[in-house]
Order: structure tokens, then sequence, then C-alpha cells
């Protein structure tokens, strides 16, 4: 396969193609679009010839296959190795992978490799007036957006997931290429994978969903909550990932990236900040209402309605009203 | 065994927080109070299970910042570390995450450590990049997300979080460095014996050097509104008001 500027890596997991490679895709395409840039999409592992042509056939890019036999689980030395060898061989000018449990793994350790600048979680894609990229990644828990631009030649970018929506279907595969790499790690190795724990059933089915965050204060509060949720009939208990974390609530509550991504007619964010994690893992119910104190958090960005107060006293209030 | 955290000094809350006039860099406003990043007082808490667990361990701490940053390791004294050596920095802008990775692993090659620790990201700045490039440059394995540690054979066997509740299990030999996820344990309180003892202790301090970054921030902006975000005004009660009346249109309400 011929050289390419940027150097995509897509991620797959139990012989499927992950949808987030589309938007990785939908980033580099709009990267080419802005200056002459040619893609290149590559998958690590081994029993991917179906993954390839599904990628292929779902993004009209040529595919190379780095068949690493025995690599049944992404091996973040293993993944460093090849990749960095790669982007050295393509003489890349990026390489775009996804803001995940994988990219953010080895991202960073890459760049150090290729002397590259790594920007995580971008967000966004501008330009400055001579057309050089300029990619917004957010920070101070979603409050803002920093534009980054990259100082060195090559530069290793993580995607946001939800950012930069899949493009439409392509008439047209690309070509699969597939070179067989006997590459093992000295230091890491991955003994297996542990399932998920049971799947937060009742947040699936909801059609309402009421989620706590640490803006609630304490753990007392959290009735408060529950009394809140009990004004809706089906409604289910959410909450963001400190509260878990903190042992407030259990595990299958957990709304997030990491927890349960859910789609409910109406959300309620109840003193949730808005971490991009959390975000990621509500963004796409119907409805979305936020009570938060701070005005300027970053939940209020994608609310439909934003209530200003003091959380407690608030609910309070609504529940007053309702029972008289 | 030698053990090195890295923590971070973050704002309590960033409600006073606001875009520069310039739109260049963010400006705190009001008095601003100070904390240890979460995510590095999970991994300074798994550093001092260790250190129970295990005979002869020490644990020391690293941070990077202005003046101000000495409180975070007075705190992290008062959890039970050993000793700190604090970073100096001037500049207190968007920092490159590859010219902080730098300095902090120069003075990391000074001691003999077996394991360094981070928290797996900055609650502020929100790289997830520190860590891993610390260990890229002293050419040590590094695995991230760490939810589940256990040390045997010069080993680390580690649980790794994946997305929707999934884990690998990884087996990483030492030295190495481990980016610790939220959840992982409870971290302590510091203990006010040792918070007498933290104050009495000598921080180290290094002066920053500088480097050439491969990135900077051109321009800070708030982020786009992806939804109507209509505002609801008036008094607690109109707005309790209007809420009910518009979940009563959604027929959602009992």
């Amino acid at each position: 396969m011929e050289n390419r500027d940027i150097l995509i890596i897509g991620e797959h997991l139990d012989g499927k193609l992950k949808p987030s490679t589309l938007e990785l895709v939908t980033l580099g395409q709009r990267m080419a679009e802005q200056g002459t840039r040619t893609l290149g999409l590559v998958l690590i592992g081994d029993h991917l010839d179906g993954v390839c042509e599904d990628a292929a056939r779902q993004t009209g890019l040529d595919i190379l296959y780095l068949r690493v036999p025995g690599c049944d689980y992404y091996n973040g030395d293993i993944y460093k190795t090849l990749i960095q060898a790669q982007a050295v061989a393509w003489n890349v000018s990026h390489v775009i992978t996804a803001h995940s449990s994988q990219g953010t793994d080895y991202a960073p350790g890459l760049a150090v490799r290729l002397y590259a600048a790594c920007i995580t979680g971008v967000n966004g894609l501008e330009q400055t007036e001579n057309g050089e990229p300029l990619f917004s990644r957010a920070i101070c828990g979603g409050n803002f957006n920093t534009l980054i631009r990259s100082q060195s030649r090559c530069t290793v970018l993580t995607v946001q997931p939800g950012y930069f929506p899949a493009r439409d279907h392509v008439d047209k595969p690309g070509q699969v290429s597939t070179e067989t790499h006997e590459c093992v790690s000295e230091t890491t190795q991955v003994m297996g994978m542990e399932k998920a724990r049971a799947a937060a059933s009742a947040l699936g089915q909801a059609r309402i969903i009421v989620s706590a965050g640490r803006g609630i204060g304490s753990e007392e509060n959290l009735d408060v909550v529950r009394r809140f949720a009990a004004l809706f009939p089906g409604s289910a208990l959410g909450g963001s990932r400190p509260l878990i974390d903190m042992g407030w609530l259990e595990y299958k509550h957990q709304v997030g990236i990491t927890g349960a991504v859910v789609s409910p007619d109406v959300y309620i964010a109840c003193g949730i900040s808005g971490s991009s994690q959390h975000i990621a893992g509500m963004n796409t119910s119907g409805y979305v209402i936020a009570i938060n104190t701070d005005p300027h958090a970053a939940i209020f960005n994608v609310s439909d309605l934003c209530i200003v107060d003091d959380l407690v006293g608030f609910m309070e209030a609504f529940e007053t009203l309702v029972e008289t | 065994m030698n053990i090195l955290v890295c923590i971070k000094q973050v704002p309590q809350s960033e409600s006073a927080t606001v875009i520069n006039a310039d739109k260049t860099w963010i400006v705190r406003g009001g008095h601003v109070e100070y904390k240890m990043n979460r995510f590095d007082e999970y991994a300074l808490e798994e550093a001092l299970l260790i250190k129970e667990r295990l005979p002869d361990v020490r644990v020391d701490v690293i941070t990077f910042g202005p003046e101000r940053c000495r409180d975070v390791l007075k705190r992290a004294f008062g959890m039970g570390a050993d000793d700190g050596v604090h970073i100096l920095s001037h500049d207190n802008r968007y920092n490159d995450p590859g010219t902080l990775a730098v300095q902090l692993g120069r003075e990391a090659a000074k001691g003999s450590y077996d394991l360094i620790l981070t928290g797996i990201m900055s609650e502020d700045m929100m790289q997830a990049q520190t860590g891993q490039m610390l260990a890229e440059n002293l050419g040590w394995p590094c695995v991230s997300s760490v939810i589940g540690l256990d040390l045997k054979e010069k080993r680390a066997h580690v649980k790794r979080e994946l997305e929707g509740g999934m884990k690998s299990l990884v087996r990483v030999t030492l030295p190495c460095v481990l980016t610790i996820q939220a959840g992982i344990n409870i971290p302590r309180y510091p203990t006010l014996s040792k918070i007498l003892k933290a104050n009495r202790k000598e921080v180290k301090t290094v002066p920053d050097t500088q480097i050439d970054p491969l990135q900077s921030c051109e321009v800070i902006q708030y982020p786009a509104k992806q939804r109507a975000g209509v505002v609801l005004q008036g008094s607690r009660e109109d707005k309790a008001r209007e809420l009910a009346r518009i979940l009563n249109q959604k027929n959602i309400m009992r």
C-alpha cells in the first residue's frame, strides 16, 4: 500500500468494527478537505479479515491490516511498536485514534516516540488564516474549549466520541492489504477480559431518567433526588461516575462511557457538571433538563432546559408544588 | 521497593473561572481554593496501601507548578507520603504535557523507583497524557486506566477499565508507570499528627526548565450550545411551575 499522510487507527471489538472508527474517518476526511492529504485506515489484531472488509465497505478507504498472530486483545506495547513503524514508513503528518481506553493508552507514548505533539479529546476542527489545522479540546470539566496548534511535524490526535458524525455510505469499497507481523511484548501481556457486570437494565428501559451528580453535596441528599424521581412514573435513577466511585450509588446506576449509554425521552441531570465522559453517555436523550447552581456548568451546553438554582431547595419546592 | 506518585494541585471549583480579555487563557476570579487532583488522590492511596501491605516500601511524591503547589505535597505527607519534590514553575498557562513529562522524567530518574503512579488525568486540563509520556521518557512500560493492582514476582498484575464496564487483565514488568482510575480505593484523609509532622518536613524544590513545547493554545472559547438551552427565569416557585408545565406537556408527570 502506498504512503498516506494521515494514519487512522480503527478499533474493533468481538469481531466487529467499532462505530467510533467511522468518526475518526470523518475527522480525517475533513482534514483532507482543508489541505491535500491522503488517508489510510489501519486495523491491528488477529482474525480481522471480516472487520477489514466491513471497514473498506463502510468508509471507502484502503485498509492496511497489520495482522499479529495471537494478538486477540488490545496490547498497548504491540500497538505502539507497530504504529510507530507505520507512521515512520509513511512519513505521516497525523495519526488519528479514538479518545477511548485504547487510544488514550498508547497515543501519548507513541507521540513521544515520534517527537509529535499529542492532542487528546479533540472535539472540533478549525483552521488558521494560512489553512493550518486548529484542534479544539475541552478543559476545566468542559467549561471551555481551547484551540490548539501543533508545532511538530507529526501530530497524534485522540478524538472525542460524538463530535464527528459518521458520513453517508460510500459506493466504492476500498482495498484491503494484509501484512503479517510476528510481534510479542517482552513487558506487557494481556491475560484476558472480564465482561461487564449485569447490564443496567432499569436505565435501558426507562422513558425518563433522573440522574444525580456530585453537586447534590451529600449522600443524604440522594433521598431528595429519589423523591423527585418518584414524581415521574416509570422513571429510573441514574448517577454520574463520581457518585459511584464514592460508593453513594451502585454501578448499575452509572451513566457515561464507562457505565450505561442511555437515550430516554427525558433526561434530568441534577447537580451534574457535565464531563465529556458523562455527556457521551446521555447526549442522544430526547429532551435534556439540567439543574445546577453553577450557571457555567458544561451540562447546560447539552441541555434543552436549564435551571440555575440550589438543587435541594428547587427540588423540594417542585415537590411541594406538585403535591398541592 | 520505592514508589513515586505524581500529584497535581487543581482548583476546588471552576464556577468563577472566565475567559481573559484577549481570549488566550482563563482567569480564575475571586478567592480560589485549591485541592489535590481527585485522580491523584486515588493514585497516592494505592501507593500507601502497598506500603502498608509490603515491607520496606517508600512512597515519594512529586508535583509541578507555582509556589502554592507546595500545599499539595503537605497534604500528601499528611496522608502518609515520605518525601516530596516540587518542580517550581513560573508560567502557569497551557502546558504541553510533553514538556512536563520530560521534567518529571529527569527527577524520577534520580531516584531508584520500581513503580510510578499518576492519576488517569487532571481535573482541570484533562489531558490524560503525563503518565504515559513519563513512562516513554524512562523507557518503561505503562498501563493506563488501572482499577485493580496487585504486585507479585517483580510484576504488576492490573485490571484496566474499558468502555461499558468491561475490563482487561494485564501483566506488566516492573519498573513501570500505571495511571490510576477513580474507584480503585477510597482515599484516606490526612491525619492531624501527620499534618503536624508534615509542616516540619523539608520539600526539595527544583527550578523548572524551559523546553520548547510541541503545541500551543491559540484561542480559548466557550463551547457551542448543542441544544436550545432555554434558561428558566423568575423566582424558584416560577421556575418550578414552568418545569411542571413543560413536563405535563410531555405527559410524564404522575
